[in-house]
């Protein structure tokens, strides 16, 4: 998506009405800020951006302060690029060997998987990608039936295939990341992933799954639980992540009991908690 | 050793929202940072302020490694929550919009000791209240140092 950047310069004798400013145009669609020099600049998706709004909030503040601003046009592109480009491989339990395009294959690993991020989430390298791996290598996939949530490149959903899933569903809400793991999918010739974007409201409800895996956010997780159960049966193993231990564990355990989930086990790293659960 | 600073980025950003669109996409992409860490990492610890703006400083390290501290959100900001209020003053000399007691002020003050140029609270706290006044909220009692 395109977005917006707004160059802000302001001419006041107090400071604090940057910080009003901000959190004015907070209020209407405005996402990010950076501090400059001469003020500030204000990020916003190209099509949340309503002009006559911004005259509205503007006209909101005193006529001593003079503020003014000029538009710039910020084209979609990889900003994460520059990482993408030099990031090293890495190994999962000594087993999994996850790499980029351009890393020599190592085929002697029992399961390799070829990962090309474009700014979606999920290379291996972060601690709740690690400690869901590190599950799913000791977790019978044989055959099962998968529910893939903010799947982001699509690595747990590939990881599941190779691991022998029959069916994986992998859903995720930003365009980037449905377009990054139809890719990855493909890179890695997996033949029973089908991707979906959307959020909970994607999920098949027809359907019950033998295994949920998500990893994003307490926050999305404790929103999305209730989803997850519906399309869960006595004996389906949720694995959830993205969260901390402190306080967002016991938060999580405490809502997932509320729909039949109980907490088999947890592992940490650095400070990152993934979480096994099991339907009663 | 310390590790050598690449650079420095001042950012406000939405608890919980970050993403990797610009500013955060350009500002920390360029200098090699993994943009979806610093993501996850700003949503995880941000979470309980969701929609809130945020004031994040983000080192960024020459090993292309990186940590941030979130700030509390602005004076300003603390203000209008405390009053209820959506917006300060378009005339702040003469009309008033809003009232805070000292007890807030107090709590505004505190909370932001560590980012205002005051060595104690009765100075900050003045810092405080003088923004109050300047954006047409008044400060109700006596000051706690005249009674």
């Amino acid at each position: 998506m395109n977005y917006l950047e707004l160059v802000f310069t302001i001419r006041a004798a107090e400071s604090f009405y940057q910080d009003l400013i901000i959190d004015a145009l907070a209020g209407i669609g405005f996402d990010t800020f950076q501090e400059t020099d001469t003020g500030f600049s204000a990020y916003i998706p190209q099509p949340d951006f309503n002009p006559e709004k911004l005259a509205e909030v503007l006209a909101g503040f005193p006529s001593a302060i003079t503020i003014s601003y000029q538009v710039n046009q910020i084209a979609q592109q990889n900003w994460n690029e520059v990482w993408e480009s030099n990031f090293e491989p890495i190994i999962i339990g000594n087993i999994c060997y996850v790499r980029a395009t351009f890393h020599t294959p190592h085929p002697e690993y029992p399961y390799e998987i070829v990962i090309d991020p474009k700014m979606a989430f999920g290379t291996g390298h972060h601690q709740t990608t690690t400690l869901m791996m590190r599950y799913m290598l000791k977790t019978d996939f044989k055959d099962k039936t998968v529910l893939d949530m903010g799947c982001g490149t699509g690595i747990l959903a590939i990881l599941a295939e190779k691991l022998g899933a029959r069916q994986i569903t992998a859903i995720d809400y930003d365009p980037v990341c449905y377009e990054s793991t139809l890719e990855n999918s493909t890179l890695n010739s997996c033949a029973n992933i089908s991707a979906l974007c959307g959020s909970k409201e994607a999920i098949p409800l027809q359907t019950s799954f033998d295994i949920i895996l998500a990893n994003i956010n307490r926050n999305i997780l404790l929103d999305q639980i209730e989803q997850y159960a519906r399309v869960s049966k006595p004996g389906t193993l949720l694995f959830l992540s993205g969260f901390y231990e402190k306080p967002d564990l016991e938060i999580i355990k405490d809502h997932s009991e509320r729909y039949g989930y109980i907490l088999s086990d947890f592992q940490q790293l650095n400070n990152w908690v993934a979480a096994k659960f099991t339907k009663l | 050793m310390a590790k050598e600073v690449s650079a420095l980025v001042k950012l406000q950003v939405k608890g919980g929202a970050a993403n990797p669109s610009p500013p955060v996409g350009p500002a920390l992409g360029a200098k090699g940072v993994n943009i979806m860490e610093f993501c996850k990492q700003f949503n995880a610890r941000t979470q309980d302020k969701p929609g809130k703006v945020l004031p994040v400083v983000i080192t960024v390290y020459a090993d292309k490694s990186f940590d941030f501290i979130i700030k509390t959100p602005p004076v300003a900001i603390q203000l209008l929550e405390a009053t209820g209020q959506k917006s300060g003053s378009a005339e702040p000399n003469r009309k008033k919009v809003a009232s805070v007691s000292w007890e807030q002020v107090e709590a505004i003050a505190k909370d932001k000791m560590p980012d205002l140029n005051a060595f104690t609270v009765e100075s900050a706290m003045k810092m405080v209240a003088g923004t109050a006044r300047s954006m047409g909220i008044t400060v109700s009692g006596t000051a706690p140092w005249n009674n």
